[in-house]
Parts: C-alpha cells; structure tokens; sequence
C-alpha cells in the first residue's frame, strides 16, 4: 500500500452502500490489515444481516464464527459486544460485524438466517449472559442449566465461586469430602 | 460370603485366599474414559503393555459388573454427578485409581467447571500423577493395587471387617495427604504444586509426573 493511500483510505463500497439503505446504521468503520470491521446499531443487526445474506452483490451465505466480548475495560457502556464473521463462498470475502449489548440487554438472534449460529449463541449466552432474541432455544449449551454464574464476564475469577459450585454439587445429592 | 459360616478351619481361609487371588487377578474396570488420559488408559490395554490379558482386566461396559473405576481425565461439575452415580452403582468391594494430575487434584485446570479432585466426591485407593501418566505408570497403580487387595482381604479374615474397613479409610485418608494442599499455594509454573508427603513439603510439577524421570515421547529423554 503506498503513503498516499493510507493518507485518505477509500471506504470500501460496502460501507457506502449499507449507509445507503440503513442510514443510521453504520457506526462505525475499522480496517484493520485489509480485515474490514463495521460496528452496527444493535436495533438494525438482524435487517443488516439479512440484507447482507440475501443480496447478490454480497451474499454472505455463511456465518463463519459468532462470540461475546467483555468490553467492561474498555468502556463504560454498554458492557458486551457480540462479533460476527461473515463469510461469502460465492464472492471468497469476509466481513467482521459488531454489535454492542448492555448488561442484561437483548440483541437478534441471527439464527434463523443461519442455523449455524444456534450452538455459537447459545455458548455466547452461557458464558456471558447475552440474550439473543428469536432464538429457538435459548439455554446454556456447556454448563449444567442451573448453574450460577456467566463465567467469562470479567468479574468471575478463573476458579469462580467453588462455593457455590459445591452447592451445586450438594443440590444434586453429592455430599462433598473434603480432604485438605 | 464365607464369613460366619464355617467354623475356623483350614478350608475357610483357603477358600477366601482363592477368592482373594482371584479378585485381583481380575479385576474389571469400567470403561469410562473423561479426557486425553483414557488415550493412555486404552493404550495401556491394548498389545504393547497388554494389561487386559497379563492381569485379567477386562473392561466392562456397566459399573454393576466392574469392580474398578478408573478416573481417567478431567472431572468437570458437570461431570461429577455421573461419576458419583456410577461409582454407586459398583457392587462391593470396589476400589478406585485416580489417574493423571486433573483427576488428582484438577491438574491445570483450576477453572470454575473443574472439581479438583475426584477425591472430593468419592473415596479413591491409589492416585497415578502425571499429565497423563504412560502406560507404565498406570500399570504401577495397578499392581499397587493388587497389594493392596490381597492386604485388605487378609486382614478381613484374619481381624475381621471392621479392622479392615478403618484400615482402608485410613489408607485412603493418607493417600490423600499426600496429594496437593492447594493449587493457590502453587509454585512459579501453573502446573507446579505443592506436595506434602512424609518427605515434608515440597514444589514438584505434574508435567512430567511429578518426579524427575523425563516423560516417554517429551522430547527430553
């Protein structure tokens, strides 16, 4: 890339063409070594998505990876964010969509434009606690369903609270040696 | 089975003796494999240690027909219930070998999903260490095992039930003790613990099996 490029990088047609239908959508756009990352509005996530999916100029056709982030030391609010990585096999590009949730917030579910993100959501809801409306079911995927913390929110410890995980235990009728 | 039956005489003993014998001479553990240490468990079985012929071990595919559990790998929460319930579900006498540092004490996983230790939740008779143990070290536990067996039972019968029953509470207790005190009091190393034993305390790490001999396949043999 020459200096005059990274002077006054071009926004890509992409970017034009989503503030184009979704005016208040976009806000804000990242490069980042040639990996485009546009942040959208929660509200508009699902339209966003679909527009993205079904129009031939794009046809994001597979939804490559989904997860929570944790932004709780990066700023105020809102507290989560949940990333996307678009894939299209016809047009071999990617795109990284993100999205802000506040605590105890909601934000769409995309799966039922792609199933795939079924198990992705529901691991993003079982370590942080993000609701995905429109999901078809919507439970933990990996921790037992009562269980009593969001463990990759920043203020869980790595161990959690064994206090509670051992009342847990006890709830399912396991009485706990204890050897120290 | 024999106890009570029969006056004291030669026949008893020698019955419970062949019975003895051939307790540990075959015991059957459960097929039930948790992480990467059920790699080392199968392997263990399979031709090259062969311990399913040279011991009589065949795996058995429901606790009611085993009588040796062997914790092979990580026991998550998750996963506790299930291996106390089949633990449970173990006819007498059963005996248990925890294999591998997260059975021991949760290994490098001190997590919010990981017990620490399978000792917590039931009774264990011999702990392998290592991450994860080789075959080799497994097959020790084992015979180590087999020891024991015969020495329980032949305390059954020369001291009784109950002396037998405090003897292996006690056996067990002492194993314990000298397993990790606390994963926080660790080392420089996650994987480096605090070991107490009748040495006093010391660090060890569990990478290598906690003891300096370089594991096989490490690149450092």
């Amino acid at each position: 890339m020459t200096d005059q490029a990274q002077a006054a990088p071009k926004e890509p047609s992409i970017v034009a063409r989503l503030r184009e239908r979704f005016p208040d959508a976009v806000e804000e756009v990242t490069n980042f070594r040639s990996q485009l990352a546009i942040r959208i509005r929660n509200e508009d996530i699902f339209a966003v998505c679909l527009y993205l999916r079904d129009e031939p100029e794009w046809r994001f056709d597979m939804l490559s990876d989904l997860c929570g982030v944790d932004m709780v030391k990066l700023r105020e609010i809102p507290r989560f964010d949940v990333v996307y990585q678009l894939y299209s096999v016809q047009h071999n590009r990617r795109l990284r969509l993100k999205t802000a949730v506040d605590e105890w917030g909601t934000v769409a579910s995309v799966t039922p434009l792609w199933p795939g993100g079924n198990w992705q959501e529901r691991e993003a809801y079982d370590m942080f606690g993000i609701a995905f409306v429109g999901h078809p079911d919507m439970r933990r995927i990996l921790l037992p369903d009562d269980w009593h913390e969001f463990p990759l929110r920043k203020e869980i410890a790595q161990e959690g609270d064994r206090l509670e995980a051992d009342r847990w235990l006890a709830k399912q009728g396991i009485p706990i040696r204890l050897t120290e | 089975m024999l106890e009570n039956r029969f006056e004291k005489n030669l026949l008893t003993t020698t019955v419970d003796h062949l019975f003895t014998w051939a307790r540990r001479s075959s015991l059957w553990p459960m097929t039930f494999g948790l992480a990467c240490c059920a790699i080392e468990m199968i392997s263990a079985a399979q031709s090259r240690w062969d311990f399913a012929e040279r011991f009589g071990m065949l795996y058995r595919a429901s606790p009611r027909q085993s009588d040796l559990m062997i914790v092979s790998g990580t026991v998550t929460y998750k996963m506790a219930p299930l291996v106390y319930q089949l633990y449970e579900q173990m006819p007498e006498p059963k005996w248990v070998i925890s294999m591998g540092a997260c059975a021991n004490f949760g290994g490098p996983f001190d997590t919010y999903a990981t017990l620490q230790g399978v000792d917590r939740i039931i009774p264990v008779d011999v702990y392998v260490s290592g991450c994860p143990p080789t075959p080799e070290g497994l097959i020790s536990g084992i015979l180590e095992l087999q020891n024991r067996v015969i020495k329980y039972q032949s305390v059954i019968t020369k001291q009784g039930p109950v002396v037998a029953r405090n003897m292996r509470l006690k056996e067990r207790e002492a194993a314990g003790l000298k397993q990790v005190v606390s994963l926080r009091q660790s080392g420089p190393a996650a994987h480096t613990v605090l070991v107490k034993d009748t040495d006093g305390e010391r660090l060890v790490s569990t990478l290598r099996g906690g003891d300096e001999r370089p594991r096989l396949g490490s690149g450092q043999e």
